[in-house]
């Protein structure tokens, strides 16, 4: 069983990151610890597609004739398969890693789906247009407000009561969340990683939530800033990106690229402004005429007029004649 | 529920006495009303209480629920304030110099928290399905015992409403699609785990009992004593033996003594 391939789904990264979703990260990392053979297929339109009319979120692990997705699922199919590094681990060890499993997912994971789906500023500018690239025609329209919902779903439903709204439940999560990160700090103190030389789970684990956190440009964040105060932890994060998932050489070559296209994209965004300033100037001329024309039409404007002066004028010049002939 | 309020009020006045002596404990009545999970709440909080050597005056109110400040039980009423829930009691406790857990350090405090955070989620949510989302047990137990105290039409809209919560609450971190077999295996793994972290020992953090003693102690007699209709519960509780030493090690200690005296 060792010997077969592992394939795995993801979200695919930005930010010098290769995958930008806390899970993908989290579980490549935990394969690439364990040296086990991993294919990573980045989402492209057609998985992304297959995944979501499966209800299955990325990352999505296929080993031989199984298939699961999550993270919990997979680390357990690992587990199972007795695949991983966490085998080489005592039993203490391994409770401990179920203990701060429980208490990431508790305390931290409410704050960071708070910071990247309800959070308007981080959801307008980076988080949807992200997932929305990455998702296919029509999905793009659906797939980030439907894990928006999820992920307020998540945050609000176990907290909020008769007593307590949603802001205050935003205040705790937020410090529950600080309050974990100081927890995971003190816990890895001056070590490698968690449980000495080697990563485990734990450390995969930390690193999605961290890495994110670390590296997207955000542009105010209490939690990010918490993060860059533990350096311990950010200390972790790199030493993991360094050691275990660097960037590949198309990596790189797609952020070369992404960057000329944002150079590219300057230029002729400069370009285009007199276009803009013609294409306002033609909206302006629409808008009046459009104006004028509805006003001719509900005969505001004085058509009737000018068509009962000619009228009058007509039968007056008529009815002068006949009143003339009568005169006569 | 922390109530954030009464957080916020506490960091700037300050406790202005270590511990009054006309603390008040509230609670549902324990024979007849009482839920499961709530149960096992309202036990770990009286353990920790009677680990500090802190006394308290029991109340038992039928809208125990209603006076809470976080919509939940226990609270406590130490002068002035209105104190609800396992971890908020803790850590007014801590504030107020008492903490039993003050010989530990830094990284054995982080892993105290990460394990009472397990057994918070594990051990509750699985309460929680068991008693409100388990058709036989919502039926034969949890809905008598918490319409109990009101008359005929609020005897089921209120268990009902409840219902609606918790299926609100399991729902968001994905436990109302698990079957009950996956929820006994929930409560096996982690089970398994406080087991190895125990180990021989005779509490979590060596010869002193810390918090985390008493909620593992308040949640496992619970299990263990309240009468649910089939007995696998109790049988895979008892399979952890260094475990059940250790509730029977606790209510030896902190409950049978505390009467006799």
């Amino acid at each position: 069983m060792t010997d077969d391939v592992l394939n795995l789904e993801v979200w695919k990264g930005n930010w010098d990151l290769p995958s930008v979703d806390n899970e993908c990260l989290a579980v490549w990392a935990y394969c690439k610890f364990s040296g086990l053979p991993t294919k990573v297929q980045k989402s492209h339109q057609t998985n992304v597609f297959q995944s979501s009319l499966a209800k299955h979120n990325l990352p999505v692990l296929q080993h031989g004739s199984a298939t699961e997705s999550q993270l919990g699922n997979i680390l357990s199919y690992l587990k199972n398969q007795g695949l991983g590094v966490d085998k080489n681990l005592s039993s203490k060890e391994l409770a401990d890693i179920s203990a701060f499993s429980a208490l990431i997912e508790e305390k931290l994971l409410p704050a960071y789906l708070h910071h990247w789906w309800v959070d308007t500023d981080t959801y307008v500018e980076i988080t949807r247009p992200f997932y929305a690239k990455a998702s296919p025609f029509p999905l793009n329209y659906f797939v980030p407000g439907r894990i928006q919902r999820a992920a307020k779903q998540h945050i609000y439903a176990p907290r909020t009561n008769d007593v307590i709204n949603d802001e205050e439940v935003e205040m705790l999560v937020y410090k529950e969340a600080k309050e974990c990160l100081n927890h995971l700090s003190y816990r890895l103190g001056e070590n490698d990683f968690f449980f000495g030389d080697q990563p485990s789970s734990l450390d995969a684990l930390v690193f999605g939530y961290v890495a994110p956190l670390l590296k997207a440009p955000l542009p105010n964040s209490q939690l990010a800033n918490h993060v860059k105060g533990c350096p311990n932890l950010s200390g972790l994060c790199n030493r993991i990106l360094n050691k275990y998932l660097p960037m590949s050489p198309e990596d790189l070559e797609e952020k070369r690229k992404r960057e000329l296209e944002e150079m590219e994209k300057k230029q002729v965004d400069s370009l285009e402004f007199p276009n803009k300033r013609r294409n306002m100037i033609l909206a302006a001329l629409f808008a009046l005429s459009s104006m004028i024309g509805y006003a001719f039409i509900s005969g505001l404007v004085g058509v009737v007029i000018v068509d009962e002066g000619d009228y009058d004028g007509f039968s007056g010049v008529f009815g002068d004649d006949e009143g003339g002939g009568d005169d006569d | 529920m922390a109530s954030l309020v009464g957080e916020v009020m506490h960091l700037n006045i300050g406790p202005t006495e270590k511990w009054p002596s006309d603390v008040a404990f509230f609670q549902p009545y324990q024979v007849e009303q009482v839920t499961l999970p709530d149960y096992s709440n309202c036990l770990a909080v009286r353990t920790f209480l009677n680990m500090s050597g802190l006394k308290f005056d029991l109340q038992l109110k039928t809208n125990a629920e209603e006076m809470s400040p976080s919509g939940r039980v226990p609270f406590l009423k130490i002068g002035a304030f209105l104190i609800a829930e396992f971890d908020t009691i803790v850590a007014n406790v801590n504030m107020r110099g008492l903490s039993i857990s003050a010989h530990l350090d830094e990284t054995e405090r982080s892993e105290m928290t990460a394990y009472i955070t397990m057994v918070h989620t594990v051990l509750y949510n699985a309460e929680l399905y068991l008693s409100w989302i388990d058709k036989d047990i919502f039926s034969s137990t949890t809905r008598p015992r918490y319409g109990s105290v009101h008359p005929w039409p609020l005897s089921w809209v209120l268990p009902w409403k409840r219902q609606m919560e918790v299926k609100a609450r399991l729902n968001a971190c994905g436990w109302i699609n698990k079957t009950e077999e996956n929820v006994h295996d929930e409560i096996r793994a982690c089970l398994q785990a406080l087991s190895d972290r125990l180990d021989t020992n005779i509490y979590f953090f060596g010869e002193k009992p810390t918090e985390l003693d008493a909620l593992v102690f308040g949640h496992l007699y619970n299990l263990i004593t309240f009468q649910l209709p089939d007995s696998r519960l109790t049988d895979i509780i008892k399979k952890y033996k260094n475990l059940a030493d250790l509730c029977t090690r606790i209510e030896g200690k902190y409950y049978r003594d505390i009467k006799e005296n």
